[in-house]
């Protein structure tokens, strides 16, 4: 059987990777598959992995503050692409932005010191409720 | 299908998650790719090489990257970081890229990969490269299903270089001294021509070479390398030959796996690791092939043509027959797995077949195999069990043996011994 396949990319120029490596590290020892892109990826280079990848949920990190242009441009390119998979975003996200990105239609939002344990339930839920 | 015929990825996508899921996709596998293998050390640089491969090859070519990395024995989860050296090349339309994890498969290849490579093949692809990194198991794997392997070193100390070689130098078509920018690699360069000069020389003399792909050194002759390495095999007649193997390491990986499962759930582990039962015992017991087992069912009916016809038409089909003249009956063998069962049919009116036919149809008798008839004849003798004289030798050096029924409710118990039934 499959294991959950999560993508954690880095959108941008942004060259913040710590907060995106501990979460790879820690879904891969939650028992997941994780995909890391590595960073300067372009929003296209990301929805292409995910269809490649047949992704369960993709993880997206930004420290940089242009999250709002950054993951606009990747949900037009998820949806002009038809790729359904859930998008999280985790990162230096002010509270104010959350609303404006679950507008968008991103899943979840994780900001600094969100305990690892949350997340790896989350994308378990996540990918629960994709497989069935 | 259709859809990844026309190179449509999301639907390749979806088919190789298909075979990670365990299911059998409905396709006749064909030859049409040339099947690279890149392997090395950890961090040789195989990422690096195959993104400058597959960044030179003409853009029209149908690319793919499938790289293999280790499921972690303890969390059963993977960390997948291959991509990092290759993703500007992941939106190109030509170009597909997946990365599996070993997952089950003991470090070696997986059936799912394998089943990858075909799928990959099937659907056009004109060149596959298969990033594995190097140890044991998986490289001599890699060795029989792929076209060209090629080995990567890195700049390395000469001790490790030495120890490296030990595994390495028996499976590559093409060396190649990776990060040839550094000074070091042109160290590991003589020492793999030094080692090359010592195998023995085969029809298709290993190639070595330098490369650099960080500043694309090297590179198109790597290429040129692996056209003529498979040139040589058309001209030979020996792509075929490896969707072969490709098929029998799928049949070997996936009977291990049943067989390891089997071995789990199974009363003879305990009682192996107890140490009540012999491993090699334990073993073959597991497998059905040791301890009293059914042999064959023997049935006689009246109309024993039509009998035969509808177990046929339940799957159970004939697979041989055979005349005993001195039993008087032609026997009808029907494949059960692991166990068949026997129509007899008499030849003559005075036969014992035809005289039980007479009283009734039905299960004539049991057949078990038994590891040691000598041993079985002393323990029934103690049960107040009899023998019927009709025992004898049976064919290829087995013997048989009959248990009265009236001790045995009822039952015409044959007791087989054989001989040689397995090699090991
Ligand atoms: C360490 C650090 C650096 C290091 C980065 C090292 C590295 N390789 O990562 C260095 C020194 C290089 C650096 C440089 C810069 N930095 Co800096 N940096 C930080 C710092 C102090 C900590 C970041 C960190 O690693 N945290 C630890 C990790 C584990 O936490 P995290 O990334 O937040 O991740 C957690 C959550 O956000 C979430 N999460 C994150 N990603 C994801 C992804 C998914 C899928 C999920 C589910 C969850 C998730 O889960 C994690 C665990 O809880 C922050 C301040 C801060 N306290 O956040 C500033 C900070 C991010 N940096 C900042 C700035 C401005 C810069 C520079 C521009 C400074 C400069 N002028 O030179 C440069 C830019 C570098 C570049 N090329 O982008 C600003 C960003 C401001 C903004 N966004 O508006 C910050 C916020 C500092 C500040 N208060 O001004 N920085
Ligand atoms: N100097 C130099 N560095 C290189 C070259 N090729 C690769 N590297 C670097 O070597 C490191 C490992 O490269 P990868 O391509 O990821 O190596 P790999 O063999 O795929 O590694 P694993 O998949 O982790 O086993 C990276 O930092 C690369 O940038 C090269 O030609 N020259
Ligand atoms: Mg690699």
């Amino acid at each position: 059987m499959r294991r959950i396949k999560v993508i954690v990319a880095k959108l941008g120029l942004d060259g913040h990777d710590r907060g995106a490596k501990v979460i790879a590290r820690a879904l891969a020892e939650a028992g997941m598959d994780v995909v890391y892109t590595g960073m300067r990826q372009t929003p296209r280079q990301v929805v292409e992995t995910a269809v490649q990848e047949d992704a369960d949920v993709v993880g997206i990190s930004i420290l940089s503050g242009s999250h709002l242009e950054l993951v606009k441009e990747f949900m037009d390119e998820m949806r002009r692409r038809g790729v359904d998979v859930p998008v999280m975003v985790g990162g230096i996200i002010p509270p104010e932005d959350e609303e404006s990105l679950r507008q968008m239609g991103v899943a979840e939002v994780f900001g600094p010191g969100t305990p690892l344990s949350i997340i790896v339930d989350k994308v378990r839920s996540l990918a629960a409720v994709r497989r069935v | 299908m259709e859809a990844a015929m026309k190179w449509d990825k999301q639907a390749i996508s979806k088919l190789i998650s298909l075979i990670e899921d365990g299911e059998e996709l409905d396709y006749e596998p064909v030859r049409r790719s040339r099947v690279v293998g890149i392997t090395g050390p950890p961090g040789a640089g195989k990422s690096t090489l195959i993104y400058a491969m597959m960044k030179m090859l003409p853009g029209n070519l149908k690319l793919a990257a499938l790289t293999i990395d280790p499921t972690s024995p303890f969390s059963g989860g993977s960390f997948m970081g291959n991509r990092i050296r290759m993703q500007d090349l992941s939106d190109h339309p030509n170009i597909f890229i997946r990365s599996l994890a070993t997952h089950g498969s003991r470090g070696g290849l997986s059936y799912e990969a394998i089943s990858t490579v075909n799928l990959l093949e099937h659907v056009g692809a004109d060149y596959i490269f298969l990033e594995t990194v190097g140890a044991g198991q998986v490289d001599t794997d890699v060795r029989k299903i792929v076209d060209t392997v090629v080995v990567l070193l890195p700049p390395l100390a000469g001790d490790e270089i030495q120890a490296l070689k030990m595994g390495l130098m028996e499976i590559g078509d093409i060396y190649v001294a990776s990060k040839g920018d550094s000074p070091e690699s042109d160290k590991v360069l003589l020492d793999i021509e030094a080692m090359l000069r010592m195998v023995a020389p085969r029809a298709w003399g290993p190639k070595s070479l330098k490369v650099s792909p960080l500043y694309g050194q090297g590179v198109p002759e790597l290429i040129k390398a692996i056209e003529d390495h498979h040139n040589y095999l058309e001209s030979n007649g020996l792509l075929t030959n490896i969707l072969s193997n490709r098929l029998e390491l799928m049949m070997r990986l996936h009977a291990q796996a049943l067989l390891d499962e089997l071995i789990e759930k199974s009363a003879e582990l305990r009682e192996a690791r107890k140490g009540s039962l012999r491993p090699r015992e334990a073993a073959a017991r597991v497998m059905g092939l040791r301890g009293p087992r059914l042999d064959h069912v023997a049935v006689a009916a009246r109309d024993a043509e039509s009998l035969i016809g509808k177990l046929a038409a339940l799957g159970i089909r004939k697979i041989g027959e055979e005349v005993v003249e001195e039993q008087g009956v032609k026997v009808v063998m029907l494949g059960l797995s692991n166990s068949r069962v026997e129509v007899l049919i008499p030849l003559s009116g005075d036969s014992t077949v035809a005289r039980f036919l007479e009283r009734r149809e039905g299960i004539h008798h049991v057949a078990i195999l038994v590891d040691n008839l000598d041993e079985f004849k002393k323990a029934a003798s103690s049960v107040g069990l009899e023998f019927l004289p009709a025992s004898s030798k049976g064919a290829e050096g087995s013997r048989v043996a009959f248990i009265n029924p009236r001790g045995l409710g009822g039952v015409l118990l044959e007791v087989v011994e054989k001989k040689y039934e397995h090699k090991i």
